[in-house]
């Protein structure tokens, strides 16, 4: 059976940084955690968006991809807020992933995960958007390597 | 500005390098032009500017100036950034966008995902850095 990785690597960003308390109480209330898009019409004023910017398979038998190498960004966005009203979400999320080693079931099936620091690569960023007419938007975060193989 | 430097590390290959000198600069800047060539390839197109703005530059060449030039006229609107130092020594090249909209595309804004170009390209250049040493140092 061939596994998509990002689902499963997604569904699993989400259950680790969605439920958890210490976050929620950082971005003001729970429901603020979004793969990619966040939905029209949201009101929040600090959330974090996650999303997939790479996946390279690193082993791959026959049809199979048991390992696999995936960068993501993971990134906490404020509405007419400045960067530091940022770093409280910023510093949970490293806990929360920082040095992380763990299998899970995820959709069913067993994998391991491991936060593949590389301490030579530039991996965090800042920066802000102005929208005409609209609240400026600053949105910070870092890129995290994510080794996915399985279990 | 967003950007990506590759460096091919030399420690322990002094003998090597001593018997292929310029081997390992040439090794750089390849893999430099080859991820530029992979950025555009996968850069979300609108008006091209994105895509015309992917510079790259060595210790003593830059191609900064052209592709700048190419984006600004493709879209006048966009927000040319000046040009970043060049690598400080030979066997370093970078790769960069003269656009500050590359961020967006990469990462993303309030209303649209993120069009990733840069970081997969960058990725592959992982893969590429260890081939252009084996192959310039035990051909």
């Amino acid at each position: 059976m061939t596994v998509y990785e990002p689902i499963r690597a997604a569904t699993w960003l989400y259950s680790r940084l969605e439920p958890d308390a210490t976050l929620r109480t950082a971005l003001g209330g729970s429901g603020r955690v979004f793969n990619a898009t966040v939905p029209q019409g949201s009101t929040h004023t600090k959330y974090v968006v996650f999303q997939l910017l790479s996946l390279v398979p690193t082993v791959c038998q026959g049809p199979t991809r048991p390992a696999a190498e995936l960068v993501y960004s993971i990134k906490a966005v404020g509405v007419a807020l400045p960067f530091s009203a940022l770093y409280a979400a910023l510093d949970r999320i490293e806990a929360l992933l920082f040095g992380v080693d763990v299998t899970a079931t995820i959709l069913g099936a067993s994998w391991h995960f491991t936060v593949a620091e590389r301490p030579d690569t530039s991996l965090g960023f800042e920066y802000v958007e102005r929208t005409p007419g609209g609240p400026d938007y600053t949105h910070a975060g870092r890129r995290w390597p994510i080794m996915m193989q399985a279990a | 500005m967003i950007r990506a430097t590759a460096t091919l590390r030399t420690a322990g290959l002094d003998s090597y390098i001593a018997r292929l000198p310029g081997a390992l600069d040439d090794g750089a800047e390849a893999v430099a032009q080859r991820t530029a060539v992979r950025w555009r390839e996968l850069a979300h197109v609108v008006t091209g500017s994105y895509r015309a703005s992917i510079f790259v530059q060595t210790h003593d060449h830059s191609d900064y100036a052209e592709h700048a030039s190419a984006a600004q006229a493709l879209n006048p609107h966009a927000v040319i950034l000046p040009e970043p130092p060049r690598p400080a020594r030979k066997g370093a090249a970078s790769v960069g966008s003269a656009v500050e909209h590359a961020m967006f595309e990469e990462l993303g804004t309030s209303t649209r995902p993120a069009h990733p170009a840069f970081t997969p390209a960058v990725e592959l250049a992982r893969a590429d850095l260890r081939a252009e040493i084996q192959k310039r140092i035990a051909p």
